[in-house]
Formats: C-alpha cells, structure tokens, sequence
C-alpha cells in the first residue's frame, strides 16, 4: 500500500516511514502542507498520515480542502502533540479516521496504521469463531474464553466485545458504538455506555498483562488498543 | 383588583338601596305632593277649550244684591224654572241643595215649577260619617221635588291630600242603610246630565269597572264657561233664545256662599263648586280623563332612568355623569307631559328622586371605596419604599381625600423622579443593554453606539435587532442561548462576535413582575473584546509552546528507538521523557489557571484504571504491580478527564518512581459521605520509604521535589504534584499525603460524588 506521511519534522517521518516499511508498505515523505495537497492532487495514496502543526497548511485545513477536492478520499491519520482532549476530538470529528500522539511506541503506532487499513481495504466475512490473543469470541453462542475460563456476558456487553475486538486499535465514536450496539440514534443516557464499557473491561480482565487496554478518547468514543506484551 | 371587586360591592348596594326606595315612594304614594305640583304645572300648558252649549247661571254678589240674602225663598227657584221651561234648555242642572222641607207652599211651587222641566237633575249628596254609626247619610231632594226631577245625581268632590280637587268619581256606592243587602250605585250629577242628553252612559263610565274610582280631570282656565248672574236671568234681561239648547248649570259663585273650592290651576285659587262642575261635564262629554298608569308600571318606568345612571357609572366620567343625570331628568319630564297629552299620568317624582338618590350616594360610596384603596395602596407603597422618603403634605389640615390625593401626586412624583433615575442609570450605563417583552419585542435600549443597532430599535422584533449588531456565524449561538427558556441559569452568558469585531459576552435577566410573573427579559452586553484576545493570545502562546517544546523531545524519542539500548540511550530517552512530562505539566497548570472550570460525566474508577495502564510499561521494567482495586460499583463524578487523567497518572507515576523494585503499589476506590455530602475516595498506596517529613507540608507547593530521599536515582518534575493539588482543589476535592506506620506512602484524593442525572426518555 502506498502511504502519505507529512511532517515538518524529518525525524518523525523517518520514523513513522520505517514503522510503515515494516509492516510491507511504501511511503511518500511530505515536509509541508502544499507539498502534500498537490501531491494528492496528481496522485493516490491508500492512507495519509499528517501533523497537526504544518508549515503551508494545518492539518485541520487540509481535512477540510479534502473533504471537497478529493474524491474518494483515503483514510487519514492525524499526528498531534497537543494532548488536550479538544484537539484530539477536534480532529476526529473534522473527519480524521484517527490519530496518534507523539511520541508513540513503534507497535502502537503499527497496530493502529494496520486497523485503519484493515477496514478501508474492506471487511472479511465474519468468522463464527475468532481468536485475538488469549481471548476467543463464539459469535453463535455468544460466549467469550479467556484462556479456559468462560466469560458470561449480556447480550449487549457481548455486542460491545466483538465490535471492539473487531475494531482493535481504532478509534470508535461513542454514536457509532451507540449505534451499532444499541441500534439506536436516539440519544442513550451517556452513562449506559460507560458502565458497558466497565464492566467489558473488568469482566474480561482487559489490562495490559493480558496484553489489551481500553482506552477513552474523552469528548470522543473509545478504542481497544493492542499492547505487545514484551514490551 | 381590590378596588374592582369592593367598587362591585358598593355599587349593588347603591343600586338595590336605589331600587327599593323609589319602589317604596311609589307605593306608599309619598310623592303625591311633588306630583301633583308637577302635575298642575304640566297640565297648565294644555288646557281643554270649554264647549259653547255650557251656561253657567250664577248665584253671584249682583243676585245676592238684587234678591237679599241667601238663602232665598223657594219661590225664586220656581220663578227661575218657571222661565227655563220656556226657554227650552237641553238639560237643566241644579247644584243646589234642595234637601231640607221648608215653607210647605213654597216647596209645592217649587215643584211644580221643576215639574215643567222634563229635564231637570237635581243633586243629591252624603254627609260622612252618618248617623246612628252608618257610613253616610244620604240628604236627598224633598220628596215633592224628587219627583219632579228626572233625574238626580250626587255632588260630593274628592279632594287630594293637599285639598285641592283635581279627580272625580264617576259615581258613588254604598249600602244606602242597614238593612241594603247590596251596593246602591249613585251616579254623579253631571253623569246624569250626560246620560239625559244622550240617552245613555257616558263612555268613561262605561269603559271602568269601578266607576268609584277617581279619575284626573282636566281643567279649562278659569272664567272659561259662559256664565250669567240668576239675577239677570229672573228679571227677564236674556233673550229667551239665548238659553235654548244649553246645558244650564245653577250654582253659587258669590265668594260668601261658601261653595269654592281650591282647583289645579297652577295659581292657588280656588273655583266655584258649579264650574267645577262645568269642567267634569266637559270632560265627560269630551272623554277626556287622564288615567294615572298602574303602579307596577309606575315603578319599573321610575328605574329605568335610575338604572340607566348606574350602569353609566361604570364607564362614564362624572361629569358626563351629571350631563346624562340632567339630561334624564329633561326626558322624564318631557316623557310624563307627552303622557300626559296622550291623557296617561306617569308621576315623575320618583324617577327623579331615584336620579337624585343615585348620584350622590354612588359618589360618596365610590370617594369613600376609592380613598380606602388609596389609603391601602399608600400604605403599601411606604412600607415597600423606606429608601424613598415621602413627602410629607406640605399644608395644614385639609380633608382626608385631599390629603391621600396630595399624598398620591408625592407618591407618583417619586415614581416618576424614580423611573428618570433609572432611566438615566440605564442610559449611561457604559455597556449596552436592551430590554425585551414576552413577546421578543424590544421595549428598550440604551445606547448602542458601538454596535450601531439602537437606531429605531424600540419594538423591533429581538430577532431583528440581533441581526444588526451580532456576525452571521454566531448568530445562531446567540439564538440558542435565548431559547434555553424555562431553565434559564441566570450566570450563564454567550459569547459573540459583532458586526465591528468587537467580542460580546451577553447575559439576560429575568424581569419579574410584583406577583413573581415573567414580563420579559434583560439582556447586558459586556465588551470582552480586550479579554477575548488577551486569553486568545495566551491559548495561543500555550498552544506554541505545548507544540514546540514536546515536538523536539518526540523527535528525540524518534531518533532514539533506531539506536541500540546502550545506557547513555536510556539515559538521555528518560530526560527526553522528562522534558515532555515537564512540558506537559506547564501547559496543564497554565491552562487551568485561565480557563473556566467546564466539567461533564466521568465514570472515575475507568479513568484511574486506563491511567494505571498507561503506566504499566513503567511498573512492569522493574517488576512492580500496580493495581486498582474498584468498590464504587459505577461511581461518576463532574470533571474535566485531561487534567484528572493527568493527575492520577501523575500520582501513579509517582508511586512507581518512589516504589522499590518488585513491590505492590494498590489503588483502592470507594465512596464515602463526609457532612452529608457523598465522595469517591481514591488512595494510592506505596511500600517505598516514604515522604520526608519536612516535605510533607510543602509536598503540593510549586517546584517541590521529594527527590532527596531517592538518592538521585529517580527524579520528579517539581510542578507535578502542584499540578496534581491545582486540578483536585478545581474538582471541589483534596488531596492529602502520609507516611504509614508499616512503611511507604499513601496519597488520599477525595473527590465530590455527581448528583444522579435526570435520564432523557
């Protein structure tokens, strides 16, 4: 696959180039906005992955040039420094597929550029049962193992699991979980979400030793990160 | 309202006192005296003409001279009768007594004489009360003269109460004695007179059931019939023609006679008992009664004028009151003489005293009801104003109602001297302000200069007004803060871009009515615009360096991860680690210190959990667990998840540093109620060695570090903790640090419980 990475900073695009190239991908470094908007002009990329801060144009206006100059836009991955949670939603809800901060961990930052293309290349058919690490999810019976003990869980909390684990490392808007688990658009008391989202994450133990952790992305939604257990 | 409801009171009390009065005048017939006055005075405009065929042969002052005193020898009658016989007369009338037997030859001359008349009537008449305990005793004709007569009627007059004789009966009945068994029916003299030129009943008399019963007699003016003196008539000076075909009444009219009676003429004077007479037989020939109206109509026509004043009451001015009073006066008056022409007596007096009963008793009521309100009210307004003073009436005694007026003017000079202060307040006011109705329309404003909207503002639809002065882009923000309507927190503002740059804060106040309503709203404007680009600067300046001062540390980190993990690495990727740590805490702490405090829903024990995660990579280098153990079941607090996940990562990160190789670090959170009020509780448990005891005290303070005891292999960015306290004390929290007896630290955090929220449906 052919990716953008734009950054006014050599150093992060070399790194994040190295992180793509392992993964088997080819990357086109850009050091500046319009270096970027006119390559995406003349070119196609499966994936961009840009700065927030970017000499020419910001990321949040390259989104916005996107949006209509683009057709067929691919994903794009936002990369920030800012950590305050009105950034990072900011760009989620201008339309950014994800983000990560700097710095990242190298497996991290893999596993999510993987999710985003794993679901812009198209879903698989779902499989009755799935394995992601020590957990198996029966999709029949509705049931997930955790190494060999059985996990009873709610329909709902069940519903909530698989969309995460099918979603791992990326980054999930509560209205779509909403949404998809609830399949409703009317707006569900917020702490309903909450409380799912806990009682998914103690019931199944989802901590880093088991080699998973959620993490809430506040004002956005939530994200079931895959965590090398080495590490 | 007060007012209203008492005015009601009194007014059905002064149109039912009103009511019974005049219907109690009629009925008891107490005006009859005013009446009558009335009566006379309306009747004189209208006088009937007296019929030529009328003669009146008059016992006069020349008579008594030429024949000597009364009374006279019965001859003189039979001479007069004598000469009439031959005359030719329509009918002959005497209203003369011939009741008591005299010189028994002169009474047969006498008879004889009448006995060549076939059409004398001669009178009769009762003497109330009768002898021998009868009602009356009748004084007929002698017998002789009885008989000669053809007929004989009675000539008793009603007089009124104030004794003149304005009515008649027809007839009079009664048991003639003892022993009738039935009513004997007299007629009158002058009905018997009809009846012999016509031959039958006169109209009136048949039209009434009760010819008992008085009816008005019009009058013709006084010296209206035609008349000669008896003495002219006995010595033969009148034509013989000149009597044929009268109706010949004889009577006396000499002053010393006594029959004179007074008469309603309108001058006082009275009328001899013969034209009287004259007058009832032209009336009767002419049917020409008057017939009073019933009282039961009597009564409701009297309300009407007095009902129509107090309805008029209600929406009329006084003065257009007394105009209409004086007015129905001149209507009823005119009413009863157009009756009256019509032969129909309506007695004004009662309408009129209704009129005049009305007016000033409905005045009093309404002075007296309107100035105990005005009391009240003054009252009321006193006690409500103590900063006012009010001026006392500056004159000597006056009457209450002038006083409380004086009072008033005082009381709504202030107001008005009350309503310029504020309106100028309002006015000067340096910030814009304008006022809106319920209904959104603009009821006032003070000076926009700067926005340039008050121009023809005043009743401008609030929509309307926005437009000028508020950018297009924000409009909508503003139209969304105005319709948060019933839930209205009064401290809430909307911030706004105008038209000219200048950035508004814009706040609304309720303005409530005496009784608590809502009447409308107003809004204040305060120019923020200084503010606004101070703090947007500052963001700015934070944003510079949040970016600036992490980007080369995360190129740093970058460069590094290709490197082998020599020591030196590791060395300089924990200072790199650092520098962001410190970076991030500056940025924190700053931006707290300028932003208002804006919290929503936290389920905490998640957030303590995933900033324990983050952690994990650290714990786990040098074998530590760090654990979080939740007995909140779902325990949600109102906070701000960046700077309170920092703080618990903070706090952990803490731990780890201060914590020993491979031991436990526990992180236990439970709710608990302190004064009342419910807390999540958070401690964070080491077994390391320890705070200092001369850093507890200073542990939260900016730039403390408790890196002494750690030998300078681990060290903390001194703003951490600060930071850490800053969040906590804006959540409404503690935070608070010991050492344990068995060793290590523990960190309390106490953060308020969030109420339950109100679920949406």
């Amino acid at each position: 696959m052919r990716i953008a990475i734009a950054d006014d900073d050599k150093e992060i695009v070399e790194f994040l180039g190295k992180i793509v190239e392992g993964q088997g991908h080819i990357y086109v470094g850009f050091a500046d906005g319009n270096a970027l908007t006119n390559a995406l002009l003349r070119d196609t990329f499966d994936l961009v992955i840009m700065d927030w801060n970017m000499p020419g144009k910001t990321g949040l206006q390259i989104l916005e040039w996107m949006e209509t100059a683009v057709d067929d836009r691919p994903p794009v991955m936002m990369i920030t420094s800012r950590t305050a949670k009105q950034d990072i939603s900011e760009a989620l809800n201008a339309g950014a597929d994800d983000y990560i901060t700097k710095p990242e961990d190298p497996a991290v930052i893999a596993a999510r550029i993987n999710a985003i293309l794993r679901r812009s290349s198209g879903s698989s058919a779902m499989e009755t049962e799935a394995q992601y690490g020590e957990y198996i999810l029966d999709r029949i019976e509705q049931k997930v193992r955790h190494g060999d003990t059985e996990v009873a869980l709610t329909a709902k909390e069940f519903e909530l699991t698989d969309l995460m684990f099918r979603n791992r490392d990326r980054t999930l808007s509560r209205r779509y979980i909403m949404e998809t688990v609830w399949r409703t658009n009317a707006h569900l008391a917020t702490r309903t979400l909450d409380m799912h989202v806990s009682r998914v994450r103690s019931k199944l133990s989802l901590t880093p030793e088991n080699g998973f952790r959620i993490f809430t992305v506040f004002g956005y939604g939530y994200r079931l990160e895959t965590l090398n257990k080495g590490a | 309202m007060k007012l209203r409801r008492r005015l009601g009171i009194e007014w059905a009390g002064v149109a039912l006192a009103a009511s019974l009065i005049v219907a109690g005048l009629i009925h008891w017939n107490s005006l009859s005296g005013f009446d009558n006055l009335l009566y006379d005075r309306i009747s004189d405009y209208d006088r009937p003409q007296a019929p030529d065929d009328i003669l009146i042969i008059a016992v006069d002052e020349d008579s008594l001279a030429a024949f000597g005193k009364w009374p006279w020898p019965r001859t003189r009658h039979a001479e007069l009768l004598t000469l009439l016989a031959d005359a030719s007369p329509k009918a002959i009338a005497f209203d003369i007594l011939l009741s008591e037997p005299g010189d028994g030859e002169e009474d047969l001359a006498l008879a004889d004489a009448a006995a060549q008349n076939d059409n004398l009537i001669l009178p009769l008449h009762f003497v109330f009360p009768g002898s021998n305990g009868t009602d009356f005793d009748i004084k007929e004709p002698i017998p002789p003269l009885k008989q000669a007569a053809s007929a004989i009627g009675h000539v008793n007059l009603l007089f009124d109460r104030d004794g003149v004789v304005r009515r008649t009966a027809l007839c009079f009945g009664g048991k003639a004695d003892h022993t009738a068994s039935q009513e004997t029916i007299w007629p009158h003299l002058m009905e018997q007179v009809y009846r012999s030129i016509n031959g039958g009943m006169s109209p009136a008399f048949q039209r009434h059931d009760d010819c008992q019963k008085p009816l008005l007699m019009p009058y013709a003016n006084r010296g209206a019939f035609s008349q000669i003196s008896y003495a002219a008539v006995v010595n033969d000076e009148i034509p013989s023609g000149f009597l044929k075909d009268k109706i010949i009444l004889v009577g006396a009219t000499a002053q010393g006679l006594g029959d004179q009676h007074p008469v309603p003429l309108g001058d006082g004077g009275t009328m001899a008992g013969v034209e009287i007479m004259a007058n009832l037989l032209s009336d009767i020939t002419a049917d020409r009664f008057v017939t009073p109206v019933s009282t039961f109509t009597q009564i409701i026509l009297s309300l009407i004028p007095t009902w129509i004043l107090l309805i008029g009451f209600w929406r009329w001015r006084p003065r257009t009151t007394i105009f209409v009073s004086l007015g129905l006066v001149v209507i009823i008056l005119s009413a009863s003489a157009i009756l009256l022409s019509f032969q129909i007596w309506f007695a004004p007096g009662a309408a009129m005293v209704g009129l005049a009963l009305v007016y000033p008793i409905w005045g009093w009521r309404r002075l007296q009801a309107t100035s105990d309100f005005m009391d009240d009210e003054l009252k009321n307004y006193r006690s409500e104003t103590p900063d006012i003073p009010v001026l006392q009436a500056p004159l000597g005694p006056v009457d209450l109602v002038t006083e409380q007026a004086e009072e008033l003017a005082h009381a709504i000079k202030h107001v008005r001297d009350l309503r310029r202060f504020i309106s100028d307040a309002l006015t000067n006011l340096p910030d814009p302000m304008f006022v809106t109705d319920l209904d959104g329309k603009v009821k006032f404003v003070n000076k926009l200069a700067q926005t340039g909207a008050e121009d023809g503002a005043q009743d401008l639809a609030l929509d309307d007004m926005l437009k000028r002065f508020v950018a297009p882009e924000d409009l909508d923000d503003v139209k969304d803060y105005l319709a948060l309507d019933q839930n209205l927190r009064e401290h809430d503002y909307v911030d706004f871009t105008s038209l000219n740059d200048e950035v508004f804060a814009m706040r609304r106040a309720r303005v409530l009515s005496d009784e608590g309503e809502l009447r409308g709203h107003i809004h204040y404007l305060a120019d923020i615009t200084e503010v606004a680009n101070a703090a947007q600067e500052r963001e700015e300046v934070l944003q510079l360096l949040s970016h600036d001062m992490r980007s080369p540390q995360a190129a740093i980190l970058a460069l590094l991860d290709d490197q082998d993990d020599t020591d030196s690495n590791k060395r300089i990727e924990q200072h790199a680690r650092r520098t962001l740590a410190l970076a991030d805490n500056f940025v924190g702490l700053a931006r707290i210190k300028s932003s208002e405090f804006s919290g929503e829903d936290i389920l905490l024990s998640d957030l303590v959990i995933e900033a324990n995660d983050s952690l994990w990579p650290l714990a786990k280098q040098r074998e530590i667990t760090s654990s979080v153990e939740d007995h909140t079941e779902g325990a949600f607090i109102i906070g701000e998840p960046s700077s309170l996940y920092r703080s618990f990562a903070n706090l952990i990160d803490n731990a780890i540093k201060y914590s020993p190789d491979k031991s436990v670090i526990t992180i236990l959170l439970r709710t608990i109620a302190l004064d009342k009020q419910a807390f999540v509780s958070v401690t964070i448990t080491d077994q390391g060695k320890g705070i200092a005891e001369d850093m507890l005290d200073h542990l939260f303070d900016r730039f403390a570090s408790n890196d002494l005891d750690s030998k300078g292999a681990v060290k903390g960015a001194g703003l951490g903790l600060n930071f850490v306290a800053a969040v906590i004390e804006r959540h409404g929290g503690t935070i608070r640090a010991e050492n344990l007896r068995e060793g290590g630290a523990r960190f309390t955090v106490l953060l308020p419980l969030a109420p339950d929220p109100v679920e949406p449906v």
